[in-house]
């Protein structure tokens, strides 16, 4: 599903850069905390990830995928399975004025094997900043709010939230540069069967690689 | 001796010669007379010389023996007539007053204002613009006239100006012609002519015109000592862009530790630390860095206005320009003087 994907991207990706836009690829190793419903669901993982923006004016759309091994951390129970994520972000912003943009995506998360955590698929809005540094250096600030979410072990989320910060540093504005964000998401799972059983998820992601702006 | 002044007089008389390297026998025997102090000698063979025909310069050299000699004589009346022979024979002949005693100059000098004569008539060698520079020409009247210059060559005729006065006078002409004509390439001759009652004089001058083109100026680049200046200028390095990337830190991972569940336990953030960790590293390296360029508003409006006077300078050439394209400038050759003609006392 990722492949197809990004290939898409790529193709729109080169007339956009040709016609004078932007784009941003960026390639990352990611590592991540992930718990589920207590303590006893703790698991840590390490993996890849990949990134594709297009910014065209005050229009940007950007595709996140990436891949993770999960296994259970030492406070974690004993019979806690390890397993894999995937997960797919499409975003497309719009800047409002000066620095802020107006986001909305979706974001979906498959797990192998399914029983070993949920699978997710929500639907996001919020808000980000984006401001330089120095030249060739950004920053930029983001918070959402999650809704619609579904759940592969069913359960149903009035809210979820989601924030994140990142910085890029380069020795231009256009060319290589490194890339560090950070993304913490919590959905508030209840169950939905008799009574409502609080079951959160939540999970932090750190993401450093390279970025290539073109 | 009791009074030297005649014997200086007499002296002085005979040093000054009034001639020298003349050639013809009556004119030598004149002079020779003169120089022997033998005043009636000299005016005899001066007398019999001027009724001689010889040519004008011998002529005017025995004119001269005989005022000398009539001036030595105390003959005033016959040394002025004389003089006035020499003057309208050569008008620009001059005593040299630091060489002749004062009696014979001021008998010189009374000749001269009997006569009417142009004499030492000039013209400036220049080059000008037709209607915007001219040519001098000075010329001295000796007795006060109407005076009127006017030149004339292949193109046509024109009156340069006219005058009623004496002594030392000085003309400019424009360089047109009648009508506003401008002169072609060729010999103009300057007619310079003095009217006074019944006398007339008239001298001429020639002059070589060559009239060309006007050189245009080019448009200008830049205004010279008027450097267009950068309208970006690098600010001085500050903490800045460290204390953004520590306020985002801050912000988002004090926000997510505020949002963590409980419910889930602490973890050991090592992703948050880490992240904020590089964020913080990042910042430290963009604050180290050259800040980026920001617009200088008083360079812009510095530029501005010097490009606004860069335009009007040119526009002012290009009008020049078109002005000088329609205009002709000439170039004056003095050639000295054509003739003398005069008639009268």
């Amino acid at each position: 599903m990722k492949t197809p994907a990004l290939a898409v991207s790529m193709l729109l990706a080169v007339p956009a850069a040709a016609a004078g836009q932007q784009l941003r690829l960026a390639i990352m190793g990611a590592g991540s905390d992930y718990r589920e419903q207590s303590a006893s669901l703790a698991f840590d993982g390490t993996g890849g990830a990949g990134r594709v923006e297009i910014a065209a004016g005050r229009f940007t759309v950007a595709a996140t995928g990436s891949r993770l091994s999960f296994v259970r951390t030492a406070t974690a129970a004993v019979d806690a399975e390890p397993f894999v994520w995937k997960e797919l972000d499409l975003t497309g912003r719009f800047r409002l004025v000066s620095i802020v943009s107006v986001e909305v995506g979706a974001m979906r998360r498959w797990i192998e094997p399914d029983r070993a955590a949920q699978a997710v698929r929500v639907a996001k809005v919020g808000l980000r900043a984006d401001y330089p540094l120095a030249p060739g250096a950004d920053a930029g600030l983001r918070a959402g709010y999650l809704t619609g979410a579904t759940f592969s072990g069913g359960g149903a989320a009035k809210a979820g939230l989601a924030l994140g910060f990142g910085l890029s540093y380069g020795a231009k504005r256009r060319g290589p540069r490194i890339t560090a964000d950070y993304d913490f998401l919590r959905i508030n799972r209840e169950t939905t069967i008799g009574n409502r059983i609080p079951v959160p998820i939540q999970s932090s992601t750190a993401r450093v690689g390279l970025l290539l702006i073109l | 001796m009791r009074n030297p002044g005649p014997t200086l007089a007499l002296i002085l008389c005979v040093a000054a010669s009034p001639l020298s390297g003349q050639t013809n026998p009556l004119v030598h025997e004149a002079q020779a007379a003169y120089d022997s102090l033998d005043f009636a000698g000299a005016i005899r063979a001066g007398q019999r010389a001027t009724r001689e025909r010889l040519p004008a310069a011998d002529l005017v050299a025995a004119w001269r023996v005989v005022a000398f000699a009539f001036a030595s004589l105390d003959s005033a009346r016959q040394a002025r007539d004389a003089f006035k022979q020499a003057v309208f024979l050569d008008p620009d002949w001059a005593i040299d007053e630091s060489r002749v005693s004062p009696k014979i100059t001021s008998l010189y000098g009374l000749a001269l204002r009997e006569v009417l004569v142009i004499r030492s008539p000039t013209a400036d060698s220049t080059t000008f613009v037709v209607g915007q520079g001219g040519v001098g020409l000075r010329f001295e009247v000796t007795r006060t006239a109407r005076v009127q210059v006017k030149v004339s060559g292949a193109a046509g005729t024109g009156i340069v100006d006219s005058i009623r006065g004496d002594g030392r006078l000085a003309f400019r002409w424009d360089g047109r012609l009648a009508n506003g004509a401008v002169p072609e390439a060729g010999i103009y001759t300057v007619v310079i002519e003095a009217t006074s009652g019944r006398d007339s004089y008239a001298r001429s001058l020639r002059l070589r015109v060559t009239p060309g083109i006007v050189d245009t100026a080019n448009h200008l680049a830049s205004l010279p000592g008027y450097d267009l200046l950068p309208e970006t200028v690098v600010p001085p390095r500050n903490w800045r862009p460290f204390g953004l990337s520590l306020l985002t830190s801050a912000v988002a991972g004090g926000a997510a530790l505020a949002l963590e569940s409980g419910q889930l336990g602490g973890g050991p953030h090592r992703e948050l630390a880490g992240i904020s960790a590089v964020s913080i590293g990042i910042g430290v390296l963009s604050m180290l860095r050259k800040p980026a360029p920001v617009p200088s508003e008083a360079n812009l409006r510095y530029n501005r206005i010097v490009r606004d006077n860069l335009s009007r300078e040119n526009a002012r050439i290009a009008f020049d320009n078109e002005n000088r394209r329609r205009q002709v400038r000439l170039t004056i050759a003095p050639l000295g003087s054509a003739s003398a003609d005069g008639s009268g006392r």
